[in-house]
């Protein structure tokens, strides 16, 4: 049987969460920081207030526990944005149906953890003053209730997609030493917000799908992009695992995602490309071989075709010259 | 020619300033300059905490010469130029950083096409991002230097953060939220940066906190000299309260260059401004700085700035 523990987030700060979440894995909390043991698992909890606007707690860990998170205070006024992805390669198995979640801290909601598995969450609270100055007010009042609507109404959730998890990547990326943490995962967090809103604002034309076929496109386009070094699954064998005809995947993949299987998949390595490139600590080969490309013309050639220059000249190119979007 | 003397506090005092001197009706943010002057835009924006930023996207009809005078207004200026010359498809980018207490000249020749984005950060606000251990010695490291340092070239993760100051995304309640975004994230790389450039120095850096105080003090006798020879190295060392040894080897390392050369290379900076501005005369220009012949100002002028054809 599996051990639930259920936390319940009913203020702005994570304060409280962090030290319930310590006295549920038996460990000490160290300057916002909780480290699992052994005996609980693996990994860390980290949570950073900034001061009455925001607050951040981020995750990497893996469990035998589950955890779930509530909200359910009527009399708070804040907004929790929570972020979850599984970063196992291979997991073939569904875990949570819905990574990305924006609600209001009145609405009563819950997010499940996934357990045995290695997790990244990370859950942000804004205060409500944050949407009011950053956003006019048609984006944050009318935009957001017809979003929370019809999350209600017709389970339609946002799905993961890559700029979430760059972002994701990055926060996860910036280390407890770093000596601008709390300004790095600041403007990380407000970059997260800005996709979000983006996203919401967004007029949904999209025909609606049952709840459990997106749990299907969200893992295929989870195992798609996790790891870029082997060759993809193709159409057929996607098909046959999810028990789903390769029309239909095809042309629902596109539909949702808003790109051919394919196509998503090579955008998304380019993508993954150009961020290792951004970061300059490795060379163009080894760039080209972790996205999977064996010979390098190739790589230069793909990449060319999708942000218009040469790996190579990339640290050179012009600010106007921007990869199509 | 357009020449702007400015010494704005915010933007919007700019480009107030800008459209009188052009001639141009002012509206709210974005002003059109007119035809004889250059094509293209100026235009301001304001953002949270008091900060703003300044616009400029232009290609250049005639010379513009837009010059910053000193002014007490507590905020740093974050400066993104880029300047393109169309005839030669040269490009000069430069990320700089300064106080308002400073001077700058940023000079556009005709047919160059001018690319910028000055963020106006008030001190308040970039202090309360330097709060850390490390941030403290960013901001020595900005004191140490007048307040003003130069970063180089513009490279591609400046250029992807100033993007959307040119080309805004397709949704209106969501613009001020992507600024400011892109605002926080260009003084975060600039910071950065800055820090970057520190941490080999930082290891050589034992001098204390009083000590950078005097050899302050000594920069300030210095620049203060512009106009005569400077004072000895045994007289500054007495102001400094050093052994002139001592004094010539902490002053290298605070600073990166010798007394001298720190000396010289203000009075050509002031130099450069009186061209620019008054259009004073080489011979002017040389004689207010202490100069007996022209010829040699003009030859240490010339090795200072190499692209420097002086009219």
């Amino acid at each position: 049987m599996i051990e639930k523990v259920v936390l319940n987030i009913s203020q702005l700060s994570f304060e409280k969460t962090a030290v319930e979440i310590a006295a549920a894995v038996g460990a000490k909390m160290n300057r916002g920081c909780i480290a699992i043991p052994p005996s609980c698992g693996a990994g860390r909890f980290s949570f950073i207030d900034f001061s009455e606007y925001a607050s951040v707690i981020r995750g990497e860990f893996f469990t035998e526990q589950q955890f779930i998170f509530t909200t359910n205070s009527p009399r708070s006024n804040f907004y929790t944005l929570v972020l979850t992805e599984h970063t196992d390669k291979g997991l073939e198995r569904v875990c949570d149906p819905v990574s990305v979640q924006l609600f209001h801290s009145a609405m009563s909601n819950s997010v499940a953890c996934c357990y045995q598995t290695n997790m990244r969450l990370l859950m942000i609270n804004f205060d409500q003053t944050v949407l009011r100055e950053y956003l006019l007010p048609q984006v944050s009042e009318s935009c957001l209730n017809g979003y929370f609507s019809r999350m209600r109404k017709d389970h339609l959730y946002t799905l993961m997609h890559h700029k979430f998890r760059d972002l994701l990547e990055d926060i996860f990326s910036i280390g407890s030493t770093d000596p601008f943490r709390d300004l790095k995962i600041f403007n990380r967090v407000m970059l997260l917000l800005e996709v979000m809103m983006l996203k919401v604002n967004e007029q949904p034309a999209k025909p609606r799908y049952p709840h459990k076929q997106l749990d299907i496109f969200q893992a295929i386009e989870s195992s798609l992009v996790k790891d870029f070094s082997r060759p993809p699954p193709t159409i057929e064998q996607l098909s046959l695992q999810y028990d789903i005809s390769a029309t239909h995947l095809k042309k629902r993949f596109k539909e949702v995602y808003g790109l051919p299987i394919y196509e998503y998949y090579q955008k998304s390595r380019m993508c993954f490309a150009k961020r290792l490139i951004e970061t300059r600590q490795l060379s163009m080969k080894e760039v080209g071989m972790q996205v999977g490309y064996v010979n390098l013309s190739h790589f230069a050639a793909a990449f060319k075709k999708e942000f218009g220059v040469l790996p190579s000249r990339f640290h050179h190119s012009d600010w106007s010259a921007e990869p199509r979007n | 020619m357009l020449r702007l003397k400015h010494s704005a506090a915010c933007p919007a005092s700019l480009t107030l300033h800008l459209c009188k001197k052009a001639n141009v009706p002012h509206s709210d943010s974005s002003i059109q300059l007119p035809p004889d002057i250059a094509s293209g835009v100026a235009a301001c924006r304001q953002l949270r905490n008091g900060s703003g930023v300044l616009l400029l996207d232009f290609s250049a009809h005639t010379e513009i010469v837009i010059q910053r005078k000193k002014a007490r207004h507590p905020v740093y200026i974050l400066r993104f130029e880029q300047i393109e010359t169309s005839t030669d498809n040269q490009t000069r980018s430069s990320v700089s950083i300064s106080y308002a207490t400073t001077d700058w000249t940023l000079t556009a020749a005709e047919k160059q096409s001018v690319k910028c984005v000055h963020l106006f950060v008030p001190k308040k606000l970039f202090h309360l991002l330097l709060q850390s251990a490390e941030g403290t010695t960013v901001k020595n490291f900005l004191l140490q230097n007048s307040n003003q340092i130069e970063l180089g070239a513009l490279n591609v993760s400046y250029k992807k953060l100033l993007r959307p100051f040119f080309e805004l995304p397709n949704c209106e309640g969501l613009n001020n939220l992507v600024l400011q975004n892109r605002m926080m994230l260009l003084t975060e790389k600039l910071i950065e940066d800055v820090f970057g450039r520190l941490k080999p120095m930082r290891q050589l850096l034992k001098v204390s906190a009083d000590e950078v105080r005097r050899l302050c003090h000594v920069e300030s006798i210095l620049k203060a000299a512009h106009h005569r020879p400077p004072p000895t190295i045994d007289v500054l060392a007495i102001e400094a309260a050093m052994s002139p040894s001592k004094l010539k080897q902490r002053f290298k390392m605070v600073y990166g260059i010798s007394l001298y050369q720190y000396y010289q290379r203000h009075r050509m900076e002031k130099a450069r401004l009186m061209l620019l501005s008054r259009n004073a005369s080489v011979p002017q220009v040389a004689k207010e700085l202490g100069f007996i012949y022209p010829r040699t100002f003009l030859k240490v002028y010339t090795r200072y700035f190499e692209d420097a054809v002086i009219k």
